[in-house]
């Protein structure tokens, strides 16, 4: 066993801890929950096994190369985490932009008022 | 049309030299109720037009075209009960002239939502790469709208009192034109579609559609689809 091994994998259940305090406060939804536990765990046991679970992903998606295969989730979560990012900014953006209308239309009903 | 419950909204970004003409031009052809939208302007636009008798709506900060022409139509929605509402751009690529001509199509054939379309006359004043650009915008609109549409990305629109309810623009950037189509179509409005005349000039270029908006209106526009109960 190399020191890796134990270092991801306690990494990962701090990160699964911290999640899950995060989803009971309210914070991440259920999906953002489960997302973040799912990749977690998943880094968690290609650290533990690598070599089982990089050649059971390359043979499961045909991929001849298992380092290839690795590579290929990676742009794969990648991708979805970048969504979600957009995801999350797309919520921001909204939020502001109805905070700035919702003060044009106070301002704009006020000096109404005062007319 | 009872004119005042026709209302135009101008949203409007950084036209200090351009707003003033198009207020007037609209007021001398009588319409009384104007609503014009700054959005974070930086170049003090509404200084020229705050003396004139409009409604000035202001973003503290810019939120984009679809953001802005949303903030009008929710004053016309909440405050002004408007049965009409006309959008107009604000950097005079659109003849003044032509609102009666939609206004007056809009109400003969009984329409929800009247685009003024800008490609079915004089093409030739529409530059070729913003003639490409739209056509791909059409083409995405028409992909997630589910039926051919011929101008998407135009500005210049009619909604009567039924779109102005059913439709609640929710994309803040140019991706609302689309979105309005998409919407309309969805909630079974009628939608026509009247020939206006458009003029460019090199400023109008700079602000309107190029390759990003296209890239962009695409990517929203799937996102909307993907995570639509949870925007609802």
């Amino acid at each position: 066993m190399r020191i890796y091994q134990i270092i991801v994998p306690l990494l990962g259940l701090i990160g699964i801890v911290f999640t899950m305090r995060q989803f009971s406060k309210g914070i991440n939804t259920f999906f953002e929950t489960l997302l973040w536990i799912l990749l977690w765990s998943f880094i968690s046991l290609v650290a533990i096994f690598p070599d089982a679970i990089t050649l059971f992903i390359s043979e499961t998606i045909g991929i001849k190369d298992h380092i290839n295969g690795i590579i290929f989730i990676g742009l794969a979560i990648s991708f979805l985490l970048n969504f979600k990012l957009f995801d999350s900014l797309k919520k921001q953006n909204k939020a502001l932009t109805e905070l700035v209308r919702k003060l044009a239309l106070e301002k704009a009903s006020h000096s109404n008022d005062k007319k | 049309m009872d004119q005042d419950k026709l209302v135009i909204v101008i949203p409007s970004y950084n036209e200090a030299d351009r707003i003033l003409k198009v207020v007037t031009d609209i007021q001398r052809k009588g319409y009384r109720k104007i609503v014009v939208v700054d959005d974070g302007s930086t170049d003090n636009s509404m200084e020229g037009i705050k003396d004139l008798n409009v409604i000035i709506l202001q973003h503290l900060v810019n939120r984009g075209a679809g953001a802005a022409t949303e903030t009008g139509l929710k004053y016309c929605r909440t405050i002004l009960d408007a049965e009409t509402v006309v959008m107009i751009d604000a950097d005079t690529q659109h003849n003044v002239d032509d609102i009666r001509k939609l206004v007056e199509a809009h109400e003969n054939q009984n329409a929800d939502i009247t685009i003024g379309n800008r490609f079915l006359e004089n093409k030739k004043n529409i530059p070729a790469k913003r003639w490409f650009y739209n056509q791909i915008a059409n083409i995405v609109t028409s992909i997630f709208a589910g039926k051919r549409v011929y101008d998407s990305q135009s500005g210049f629109k009619v909604f009567n009192k039924k779109a102005l309810q059913k439709i609640i623009i929710e994309q803040d950037r140019f991706e609302h034109c689309s979105e309005i189509l998409i919407k309309g179509l969805e909630n079974n409005l009628k939608i026509i579609e009247v020939p206006i005349k458009v003029y460019y000039t090199p400023e109008t270029i700079a602000k309107g559609q190029h390759f990003l908006n296209g890239v962009r209106t695409f990517v929203h526009l799937l996102h909307s689809v993907l995570f639509k109960n949870k925007q609802k």
